[in-house]
């Protein structure tokens, strides 16, 4: 701030007048250069606020919840002090009731590596986990997400001020000035326990009034909000020797984020089914198997669930492959022999009990020892349809209609043996 | 960092090849990705101002250098190399952080913030050690340069030392 006790910028932009106390308390000679201009990143971000439906469409996120993870950099940031953290997320919530979004400051891919970073964290891409764009994902993420995971991070602090429910991972208290909004944050947020389960801590959050608890956070952001653009502009104007445009300075929504989420991966779940014969109704709770900590799939929870694993032909791992009740396929897969296909897959993996082919609304099946089956439903995501019919199977189901509850939804299916 | 100097918009030659005359120019200090980020957000104050030549400049002094040049060059500004934005007068210089020799730079600066205003203090060098710090554990003043974003709870940061040197 200062060179040999001289200021080094002709105007010093503050987003507070709390930076102004702080500031003539440690550089008095730089208070005359200070201007308080406020916050473009939050004025931004608030404006965007109203489009929250179309940030979430585009993380393909239907009715389930948004889990946004926000780690800032360096050893004491989340993801320095907790890097098992997403994956321990990814393990315990059931991915049709949650997504787990993740956004890292950029000075740990660009000091790693951003095809380091997907590496390290490929067992969580591949379980679902959706790594926003460094630049301009986060702000959309942000107003899209239902809870905040994150640490000292300005990014955390983004989401306290919009009022997310914010659980702190980590906080980093020796990087920190007092008396600032990152501060406030730490004072008021609560913490996420030391180890899981993660879902309750998220659930209590996300009943609080998150907007109330961080309105000190808020207040500390910027001391004048949606005014940061233009008075940047009359700032600039000034030391350039202009007059200012005559038109309004835009403020930009924040961009919707292009992220492959529709595009089908391949999946391994491990699928607890919990079966009401009596109204013909089958819940489904999927989670991804690839970062559960202990192997799974040999004990139910307790006797009224049945525990199996569903995963792609396609899932790069043989050991789940291999140890997967439910092996699945794309219909385009098959050519024009899908009943070749389906026992070819039963021959080669001896643990498969239902060999499938999805396509569009539809499964076509083959359950080892009785044969074929098909299942259909309008809404439900196909991928839900396997082990549909896998538990109708096991449960001895008839032919016909059936409730399926998968997350917060319910559907209709329809399963048939030709 | 980029090593080319270039012809336009900015030198001696700029006006020969240029097809607007403008009358500003603005120099872009970003330094790393993260300052690159918050540029992004304020740029829209020079939207349909056809006044305002925009270029970009960095030097190597900040250590996340990795993909600086290809973010940039998405953005669509022209960079221009350190030692020839150290040898061009402009009119107004922007930096989005305040360190990495911005005292070389001819040109009415102004400093913005990255994060949310100025909270976080930058990790100690390991090799720096804890020589300087203040008894009473209070900020003060940065022996090398008096700077207070510098100085607090014995922290001494690459910032100031980069600057020293």
């Amino acid at each position: 701030v200062l060179d040999d006790g001289v200021p080094i910028a002709d105007a010093l932009v503050l987003s507070h007048e709390e930076q102004l106390t702080r500031l003539a308390a440690e550089a008095p000679a730089a208070l005359e250069t200070a201007v308080v201009a406020g916050d473009p990143c939050h004025d931004r971000i608030v404006a965007s606020l109203d489009f929250r439906r179309r940030y979430r469409d585009a993380l393909g996120l239907g009715n389930r919840m948004l889990v946004f993870v926000s780690s800032t950099w360096s050893a004491s940031s989340l993801l320095g002090t907790r890097p098992w953290l997403i994956r321990e997320l990814l393990a315990e919530l059931p991915r049709d009731s949650y997504v787990v979004a993740t956004a890292l400051h950029p000075n740990i891919s660009h000091a790693h590596g951003p095809g380091q970073i997907r590496a390290w964290l490929s067992d969580c891409l591949r379980s679902g986990m959706v790594l926003l764009p460094e630049l301009d994902g986060w702000q959309a993420g942000l107003i899209a997400s239902d809870v905040v995971v994150g640490d000292h991070g300005a990014v955390t602090g983004y989401g306290a001020a919009i009022g997310r429910p914010v659980v702190l991972g980590s906080f980093g208290d020796d990087d920190l000035a007092a008396g600032t909004a990152i501060s406030a944050l730490g004072e008021v947020a609560p913490r996420l326990p030391p180890h899981g389960p993660y879902e309750p801590v998220l659930t209590t959050a996300m009943a609080d009034d998150a907007v109330e608890r961080f309105s000190a956070v808020r207040d500390l952001v910027t001391s004048l909000p949606g005014e940061s653009m233009r008075v940047l502009r009359s700032v600039f104007a000034r030391l350039l020797g202009l007059s200012e445009p005559e038109h309004e300075v835009p403020v930009e929504t924040v961009p919707v984020p292009a992220v492959a989420g529709s595009v089908a991966r391949p999946y391994a779940d491990v699928v607890h089914c919990v079966v009401s014969d009596e109204v013909r109704r089958v819940r489904l709770v999927r989670r991804p198997a690839e970062v559960q900590r202990a192997p799974v799939g040999l004990h139910a929870p307790d006797d009224t669930d049945d525990v199996h694993i569903a995963c792609s032909v396609d899932y790069p791992m043989r050991s789940l492959r291999d140890r997967a009740a439910v092996l699945v396929g794309q219909r385009r897969d098959a050519g024009d022999d899908p009943a070749g296909w389906l026992v070819e897959v039963l021959r080669r993996y001896p643990a498969c009990v239902v060999a499938a082919l999805i396509a569009g609304h539809t499964m076509v099946g083959m359950v080892r020892g009785y044969g074929r089956v098909t299942a259909s439903s309008a809404d439900a995501p196909n991928d839900t349809l396997p082990s549909a019919a896998y538990a109708w199977w096991s449960y001895g189901l008839s032919p016909g209609p059936m409730d399926l509850a998968v997350g917060r939804t319910r559907y209709s299916v329809s399963i048939e043996n030709p | 960092v980029k090593e080319q100097h270039v012809d336009v918009p900015v030198g001696i030659r700029a006006k020969r090849w240029a097809t607007i005359p403008t009358e500003r120019t603005v120099l872009l200090v970003v330094h790393n990705i993260t300052t690159l980020s918050r540029m992004l957000d304020i740029l829209p104050v020079f939207d349909s101002d056809w006044r305002m030549q925009l270029v970009a400049s960095w030097n190597d002094t900040d250590p996340f250098q990795h993909g600086l040049h290809a973010a940039i060059e998405q953005l669509g500004i022209i960079p221009i190399p350190w030692e020839q934005a150290k040898n061009t007068a402009f009119d107004l210089a922007i930096a989005a952080s305040n360190h990495g020799q911005l005292t070389d730079i001819t040109a009415p600066l102004v400093i913005i913030s990255h994060g949310i205003g100025y909270s976080k203090y930058l990790p100690r060098k390991p090799e720096t050690g804890n020589r300087e710090r203040p008894e009473t554990g209070r900020p003060s003043a940065c022996h090398h340069s008096g700077c207070w974003m510098m100085v607090s709870r014995s922290r001494m940061r690459w910032c100031c030392r980069t600057r020293s040197n």
